[in-house]
């Protein structure tokens, strides 16, 4: 099947208490590319290979955590399309005016039971140092500090997270690649709208709206391994890894920016295809598909969200 | 940074226990708690302010703080003593408390968390959380 409809995340919209410290992180050590700054004070980042104008945005406030996650979608009149199924699926869509942020189109949203805000929206400029397109060379400017080659995917805490899967399943037709059953019900859930093992992910929660990481893309578990040096270098606080998912197989570390968001940067996953089953985890190896080396539940993981 | 402030430690402690933890003047309390490996008082989580797992209160003493997140400590509850053990620094000698969010407060708080959820972005209309429908508490519609 070609990819149509909803087709990648494009942006992350992600809440700092201190602006310096967050663009030291972002740009410094994360190694995004500074976009601009718009009028409102909110910082636009962007990923080397990424040829759409920013993918992460920073906006300073009194406390941490992820404003919205949105998608990009094929087509303008996708976004008509997605708006009717949402409103028949029976959510509420909110309208965001082309240029809230500098150089995206129109966005359409909907907070669903989660707590979480997800947005679609068809257009975005391209980045004025986007990836080379004739003859293309590898990159425009060499990589710097952990070298993300894209924000990837986004995992986010709440309640309500059958209800989440199935509204991404049947209003934008989400498909789910693997995810986590307990005996009292859906633990947790890995949905793509791509080939990707994950664009989104969902962990079942008592407070809505929270927070688990953002990720970034890299390019092997060589490029892990290097991140892990920048990050025991300039002291940023580590949470776990270098290690791999059982989940999606991923290669990973994960550790927090200045204001406590959980950042993940991974390389590998498995290609998932439509045709594909859900590949699925219980709770007697469920140590093993969060974490393979350690195959044991980590509190602080599984818990800590902003 | 002189030799004085080199020198300096802190001692901080915590009440019905027999911890008692150097800390520095530059040092966060968390910190010095984690290195000491005494954690079982305090949660170790982001390490920066940001999720809330440290919250302590000051019982006695004086601390230097950072900015921390305003969902974990109010205004009136800084004034209380309370803080996230990460963003503080010892400015004496500390008996503090280990002071987690109560969970039932978090529920508490869930239904204006929801509420609130859509107006964090600027330039957006209001959005309601809720399926249609007649259970829905609080839908206008």
């Amino acid at each position: 099947m070609a990819i149509t409809g909803v087709l990648r995340p494009g942006l992350c919209q992600i809440r700092v208490l201190d602006m310096a410290a967050a663009k030291t992180h972002y740009i410094d050590r994360v190694g995004l590319d500074f976009v601009g700054e718009g009028p409102d004070g909110r910082v636009y980042l962007k990923a080397y290979d990424e040829f759409d104008r920013h993918s992460i945005v920073l906006r300073q406030a009194d406390e941490s955590g992820c404003d919205l996650f949105a998608f990009r979608v094929a087509r303008p009149s996708d976004l008509d399309s997605f708006e009717q199924r949402i409103k028949d699926y029976g959510y509420t869509v909110y309208h965001v005016e082309a240029g809230e942020m500098p150089g995206v189109g129109r966005r359409i949203g909907t907070v669903i039971p989660s707590g979480h805000r997800i947005e679609l929206y068809a257009e975005i400029e391209m980045a004025d140092r986007h990836p080379p397109i004739t003859n293309p060379d590898l990159w425009t400017d060499e990589p710097h500090g952990m070298r993300p080659i894209r924000m990837d995917h986004a995992l986010l805490y709440g309640p309500n997270i059958e209800e989440v899967q199935d509204f991404f399943e049947k209003a934008l037709d989400f498909r789910c690649a693997e995810k986590v059953m307990l005996p009292d019900g859906l633990l947790a859930t890995w949905l793509t709208c791509s080939t990707k093992a994950h664009d989104i992910a969902f962990v079942k929660h008592p407070e809505p709206g929270k927070f688990h990481h953002v990720s970034f893309f890299l390019e092997d578990w060589n490029a892990v391994g290097w991140a892990s040096d920048i990050i025991t270098r300039y002291n940023i606080s580590r949470d776990i890894g270098p290690t791999r998912h059982g989940i999606t197989r991923g290669t990973t570390i994960y550790f927090f920016d200045p204001s406590g968001n959980r950042n993940e940067v991974f390389a590998g996953g498995y290609t998932y295809y439509p045709t594909d089953p859900t590949r699925m985890w219980d709770e007697t190896e469920l140590g093993k598909g969060i974490f393979y080396y350690e195959q044991q539940l980590n509190e602080r993981f599984l818990t800590v969200v902003t | 940074m002189d030799q004085t402030e080199i020198r300096t430690v802190h001692r901080i402690r915590v009440p019905g226990t027999d911890i008692d933890v150097p800390c520095r003047p530059q040092q966060n309390v968390l910190d010095a708690f984690e290195r000491r490996g005494l954690c079982r008082d305090i949660r170790i989580g982001c390490r920066n302010g940001g999720c809330g797992v440290c919250r302590v209160q000051v019982l006695e003493g004086t601390v230097r703080a950072d900015r921390m997140g305003a969902n974990h400590v109010t205004a009136d509850e800084r004034l209380a003593g309370y803080a996230l053990a990460c963003r503080i620094y010892p400015e004496s000698d500390l008996l503090i408390a280990a002071a987690p969010r109560n969970p039932c407060a978090t529920r508490a708080r869930t239904d204006e968390t929801i509420a609130t959820a859509d107006r964090r972005l600027v330039g957006t209309q209001t959005a309601c959380l809720h399926r249609h429908g007649p259970a829905c508490p609080g839908h206008d519609e």
